[in-house]
């Protein structure tokens, strides 16, 4: 150790309950955070300083201006970079007595066991249901605790999952939510925007619960979920209980977890949600950022006029799908079955923050205006 | 009997409000069927039921005075 920084740790040794040994706790603590977003940041920070002494940091994402706001870690030198890297030469210079692991890939089923296995205690700051399953998922599989964040407009919610205390395991993600909603019911920070102190509250939260994990101070916040509004500070916490269908949905050893296919579980039923009415598509074109899609042949009638939108046929929409760069797409034909077995050929290419929708019923179905 | 309805998350933005008190609602299932026919956008969505701040996984009764919550997921990060 830097004999100038030998009292870095001072103020929190001196805490009656902590001490010491507190401290020793957090620096032989290896922690896992998945995601460097907007409460990945806050996290990373806090338990960089604290002297946790071996911090993995897991996200495949690039740094990007609209990030700058939340994701603290980052500055407009790290355009571009990958955030793994700009986070970790970041938290480096704030901690230099700490290991960091870079591993900037994206998480799946086929390599998050191999990497969460390393480590005492998973942070989940994730920002998709996917993500959210499959890690729930292997913290289960592999017996770790797993510290949960997630914001939602000015709500967050916390909670620390599958915790082994005493010889017994508490309450995981799947018990308060067994199954996930289908994609499109609730939108994400994308579309509802976030503020960048909301996720540095909730970050903060998780930290805490992780460095009360790593040290074994306090009371972990197990078998219930925190929930905090912002915009007047009022808390709620719900109690939650085993659920037995929880038990039955989780993969029961590796094999089985690998056989998973956690994008499609997240769309048990694609059509339900896919397919949107006339008036639907109405309001989706005047909250504007939304691709009005035909997938016709060029050509076709009848000539559809309503509202501005592009050709790319069915035949053609593999090859031709990085011309769509809105974030809501939706498509439609003449009678909404070509529509829609492109809009689920869309929703498997391309990125998960966009949302595809297919026109139900197609033209037939849209009100003529006399 | 009276009793206290608070939502949470995105149900918010169907409801149009935060917290309020439903007169003569007996058990979770009327509940549901009341929402579902006052905010038809409430089938799409998926939350969990609490009553004084326990999620059920069953039916059950409310009693006066009772404060349930419903409570959706959030993915965002």
């Amino acid at each position: 150790m830097d004999p100038m920084l030998s009292n870095r740790y001072n103020r929190q040794i001196l805490l009656k309950g902590f001490g010491k040994k507190g401290q020793d706790q957090l620096h032989q603590s290896k922690v896992l955070v998945i995601g460097a977003g907007g409460l990945g940041c806050p996290v990373l920070q806090i338990l960089a300083a604290s002297g946790i002494g071996h911090i993995g940091i897991v996200d495949n994402d690039r740094v990007s201006p609209d990030n700058l706001s939340r994701q603290i870690l980052y500055s407009p030198e790290n355009m571009g970079h990958l955030k793994t890297q700009s986070a970790a030469r970041y938290l480096q210079k704030l901690n230099p007595e700490i290991q960091i692991e870079e591993f900037p890939v994206r998480l799946s089923n086929k390599n998050a066991l191999e990497i969460l296995k390393n480590f005492d205690i998973l942070v989940d700051g994730t920002d998709n249901f996917e993500s959210r399953y499959m890690i729930n998922d292997a913290a289960c599989l592999l017996g770790k605790p797993l510290v949960y964040g997630a914001v939602s407009e000015f709500e967050g919610q916390m909670a620390v999952w599958n915790l082994f205390k005493n010889g017994n395991q508490s309450i995981n993600y799947r018990d308060a939510f067994p199954t996930p909603p289908h994609p499109g019911a609730f939108k994400n920070c994308n579309e509802l925007g976030v503020l960048g102190v909301l996720t540095s509250i909730i970050g903060s939260m998780m930290a805490a619960e992780t460095i009360k994990i790593a040290s074994g101070v306090g009371e972990p916040f197990i078998n219930r979920i925190w929930t905090y509004t912002l915009l007047n500070h009022r808390t709620y916490e719900f109690k939650i209980k085993p659920n037995p269908d929880s038990v039955k949905l989780i993969p029961k050893n590796e094999e089985a977890y690998l056989a998973m296919d956690y994008d499609s579980f997240c769309s048990v039923n694609p059509n339900k949600w896919m397919e949107i009415s006339p008036d639907l598509v109405k309001e989706y074109m005047m909250e504007g950022n939304t691709l009005l899609l035909d997938v016709r042949e060029p050509g076709e009638l009848p000539q559809f006029k309503d509202f501005e939108h592009k050709n790319i046929p069915l035949s053609e929409i593999e090859i031709r799908s990085n011309e769509i760069q809105a974030d809501r797409i939706i498509t439609f034909c003449y009678s909404g079955k070509r529509s829609l077995m492109a809009a689920q050929i869309l929703n498997k290419i391309l990125d998960t923050d966009k949302t595809i929708y297919s026109l139900e019923g197609g033209l037939l179905n849209w009100p003529q205006n006399d | 009997m009276q009793i206290k309805i608070m939502v949470f998350g995105q149900l918010q933005d169907i409801t149009g409000w935060h917290e309020q008190v439903y007169d003569s609602i007996p058990d979770s299932e009327s509940l549901m069927i009341e929402l579902e026919n006052q905010f038809p956008d409430f089938r799409n969505m998926e939350f969990r039921i609490a009553v004084n701040r326990e999620l059920i996984d069953q039916k059950t009764n409310f009693q006066d005075q009772d404060e349930i919550a419903l409570l959706p997921p959030f993915s965002g990060g």
